[in-house]
């Protein structure tokens, strides 16, 4: 037999960790403990022939879920049935390796995943100290809109803030504004104010200047 | 189909359909529809800068405002039955159709407990 195949039938060779460098945290997640020791010798297996220094697996604590319900359909209340759910979780750490080497082998992992486990992955990176001057000249308008996230966000605000405009110019509202003078140029201030950031602004996206009324 | 029961058009909702489910989802969908002005009402109402007769007026158009048109009046109903009662946050289904489906293993994970 070759050795890679006799090597199945003892525990699985590791990579040494060097420099200690934390590259990537793994966490895999099913509700059956079996599948997950399977899939993570898999994973500690793949890591040692493809050069990547791994420890774990940490067995991460059992989150537990129950259910307690009623076993009648109707009546009987006093008799219950309990049902549960445990999510068992494992940890591996990465140390020492090229992020894209890195990058490769999740895709393998991935590729060969069984059905029913969870893989969440935290990438970690390592820059200089002076970063916060490098951030400050980093573009992220770019991001801001493409993101779904941000972009419903701002968005939904815009939505209520142009809405309260809308409902304050109409006749309803904007008579009351009229009878007294504090009130009367608040309302233009704050029109004049809207008008001056669309004709600045065009038709960008962040319109999150755009003003409430006063508050 | 015709909106004979409704006071706005609607959509079907996908899955089980009951009269109850019908009239719940009819809710959800205009208090779909109503949120942005809802909210700016209420911005306008509760803003202690603007005048008062302005909030007063903002209040009254919330109160004259169908009941059906608040979240609110919306309640979690089961997918399968339709049961309105003691149904599951976390996998929006009845506790008879909970204990059947969990029962004939239909639910990931979930089995008897005993401890």
């Amino acid at each position: 037999m070759p050795i890679n195949v006799v090597a199945n039938y003892y525990a699985p060779l590791r990579r040494e960790i060097v420099h200690h460098d934390l590259v990537c945290q793994i966490q895999i997640r099913s509700y059956s403990s079996d599948i997950l020791e399977f899939y993570s010798q898999f994973i500690l297996r793949s890591a040692y022939y493809i050069n990547i220094p791994i420890s774990g697996p940490l067995r991460l604590p059992v989150q537990t879920s129950r259910w307690t319900v009623i076993k009648s359909p109707f009546a009987q209340a006093k008799s219950k049935e309990n049902f549960e759910r445990k999510t068992h979780k494992r940890v591996f750490k990465i140390w020492d390796s090229d992020p894209e080497v890195v990058d490769i082998w999740l895709s393998f992992l991935t590729k060969h995943s069984l059905d029913n486990i969870g893989l969440k992955v935290n990438m970690y990176k390592r820059e200089p100290l002076d970063f916060d001057k490098e951030m400050e000249n980093i573009d992220i308008s770019g991001f801001i809109n493409n993101s779904k996230l941000f972009n419903n966000l701002d968005t939904q605000e815009d939505i209520i803030g142009e809405k309260v405009h809308e409902l304050l110019n109409t006749s309803s509202f904007s008579r009351h504004f009229k009878d007294n003078e504090y009130y009367s140029q608040m309302l233009e201030s704050v029109n004049q104010d809207s008008d001056k950031i669309e004709s600045s602004n065009g038709n960008s996206n962040e319109n999150s200047s755009k003003q409430k009324p006063q508050s | 189909m015709k909106n004979f029961r409704f006071a706005a058009p609607m959509k079907l909702p996908p899955g089980f359909i009951n009269t109850r489910i019908l009239r719940d989802n009819f809710k959800r969908q205009q208090s779909a529809e109503h949120e942005v002005l809802i909210r700016a009402l209420k911005y306008i109402a509760r803003n202690t800068t603007l005048p008062p007769r302005a909030r007063l007026e903002a209040q009254l158009q919330l109160t004259s405002m169908p009941h059906y048109t608040r979240i609110t009046s919306c309640k979690d109903r089961c997918f399968v039955s339709g049961t309105s009662r003691s149904v599951l946050k976390h996998f929006h289904i009845n506790r008879i159709q909970f204990r059947e489906m969990a029962l004939g293993g239909l639910l990931p994970g979930v089995r008897k407990a005993a401890w």
